[in-house]
């Protein structure tokens, strides 16, 4: 079993306030679903029929709707633009399942691109037509070291009327995929490179709105994170047994539960006092454990990075912010780069210190952290799980 | 000698990272260093009595405004 790990993001045409492109992903149990899909113009009205047809696609392929029955909604449900006398929009379906079998659809996108290791390779489709459009479907294999990267024509024409005459081209992108897949490269740092050339050659002025989509199957990253005592103190051991011999990373947060691991493992929790600061309490080391720290206060810090992290407009100014050596800055990489799926083992138990009048963060405000650390993780398109210990 | 100062979460919100600087500072000044040093420790346990910093086996309460008067009536004997 693989993880499916995708990446995509867009720029808006100059100008503009809304895009024109839209991407949707439905997260299934034995695969992901992705609708890349271009609306016809720019502004509201592209977005509008972006936005609606890749959220019928996906939602009706999730549900196990024909690619016909499909289609057939889409054609019928958007508004016909009152200039053109159209009613147009276009998409590319990626279907790839955790085996890496993998299903598409396109219409009337720039073809996919299958690369691997500084290759590009051809993927054999059939046409099909469907309510007068024509359709080309392909059900392929993936392996690990391939990625695909689906384009909208923003894409393709990059530089128009700018620094290209002609744009930047598909036999050009093509080049450039290959050259950046050379070394194993990440989905991230894939359509992070390519909108990026797109933007140089736009020269920041984007005529077209411009996205890209990179999928590739991989081993889950998973962490386990530790946080809080164990209700009863009778199951210390048995617990922390069971955590170490899980699947994936560790994680603990917290004082005591670091005193606890450090108990059942028979070693002395060692703290890195370089990693002090007046706001974040210093991160320790236990050998078998990828990270140590203080656990309210910490996570606290992690949940606002990660917030900033999540929110479009304030990510550019966070990163910066991300690769300070703290414990919170430390946990919220850890989560935003090396983790598919967050187990949370959450202890029960009541610190009476921490109920004490004065002390803010008591009981139940470390049950709330927790399910706001939970609710962003998987705002990041990651699964997640709590366990009360 | 070592003095452990807790950065449990009760601990840090009462000023563990105050208390570890003067000590860091009283120690500099007193050219102590080859026989005293601080580091911190998670959780002493007694986190009713934050700051809790923990000295010759023995756990006591210290703030940041007593921990030059911590320093001197009781770090300082043993050691020197």
């Amino acid at each position: 079993m693989f993880f499916v790990d995708t990446a995509y993001n867009s720029i808006i045409k100059y100008g503009e306030e809304l895009c024109g492109d839209h991407v949707e992903q439905v997260n299934l149990p034995d695969s992901k679903i992705l609708v890349l899909s271009d609306g016809l113009g720019s502004g509201v009205k592209a977005n509008i029929l972006a936005t609606l047809t890749s959220k019928i696609a996906a939602t009706m392929l999730k549900e196990g709707a024909t690619l016909e029955d499909t289609i057939d909604t889409i054609v019928h449900t958007l508004p016909v633009c009152s200039e053109r006398k159209l009613a147009y929009s276009t998409f590319t379906i990626i279907k790839v399942y955790n085996d890496g079998n993998v299903y598409t659809a396109e219409f009337d996108n720039p073809s996919i691109f299958l690369i691997k290791k500084g290759e590009s390779y051809n993927i054999e489709k059939e046409k099909r037509i469907i309510n007068e459009k024509i359709i080309y479907e392909a059900n392929f294999k993936l392996d690990e070291e391939s990625m695909l990267v689906a384009v909208s024509d923003g894409v393709v024409h990059a530089g128009v009327g700018k620094s290209l005459c002609l744009g930047w081209q598909r036999e050009n992108v093509e080049k450039y995929l290959k050259e950046i897949s050379q070394n194993n490269i990440s989905t991230k740092a894939t359509i992070r490179k390519v909108l990026h050339q797109c933007n140089t050659y736009y020269e920041g002025e984007a005529g077209d709105d411009t996205t890209v989509l990179a999928v590739k199957i991989r081993r889950q990253n998973k962490i386990n994170l530790f946080t809080g005592p164990p209700k009863n103190p009778d199951d210390d051991f048995i617990i922390v047994n069971e955590i170490l011999k899980s699947d994936g990373k560790v994680v603990v947060c917290g004082g005591t539960t670091a005193n606890i691991i450090a108990r059942a493992l028979n070693c002395e929790v060692e703290i890195d006092l370089s990693t002090m600061t007046p706001t974040v309490p210093p991160v320790a080391v236990i050998p078998k454990v990828e990270l140590v720290t203080e656990g309210v206060i910490t996570i606290n810090k992690a949940i606002e990075l990660i917030k900033s992290y999540n929110n479009p407009r304030e990510m550019p100014y966070i990163l910066p912010k991300l690769q300070e050596r703290n414990a919170a800055a430390m946990l919220a990489r850890l989560l935003i780069e090396d983790c598919d799926k967050l187990n949370l083992w959450v202890g029960q138990a009541v610190n009476p210190a921490h109920q004490a009048e004065g002390f803010d963060m008591n009981f139940n405000f470390k049950i709330n952290q927790i399910k706001e650390l939970a609710h962003l993780v998987e705002e990041m398109g990651k699964e997640v799980k709590i366990k009360y210990i | 000698m070592v003095i452990n100062v807790c950065i449990g979460s009760a601990c840090h919100l009462k000023g563990s990272y105050d208390i570890i600087k003067i000590f860091e500072k009283l120690i500099e000044e007193n050219k102590l260093s080859e026989k005293l040093s601080v580091k911190a420790s998670f959780c002493l346990g007694n986190c009713v009595g934050a700051v809790s910093v923990k000295f010759d086996d023995k756990v006591y309460s210290v703030q940041p405004d007593t921990a030059n008067e911590f320093f001197e009536s009781v770090v300082r004997e043993k050691v020197c």
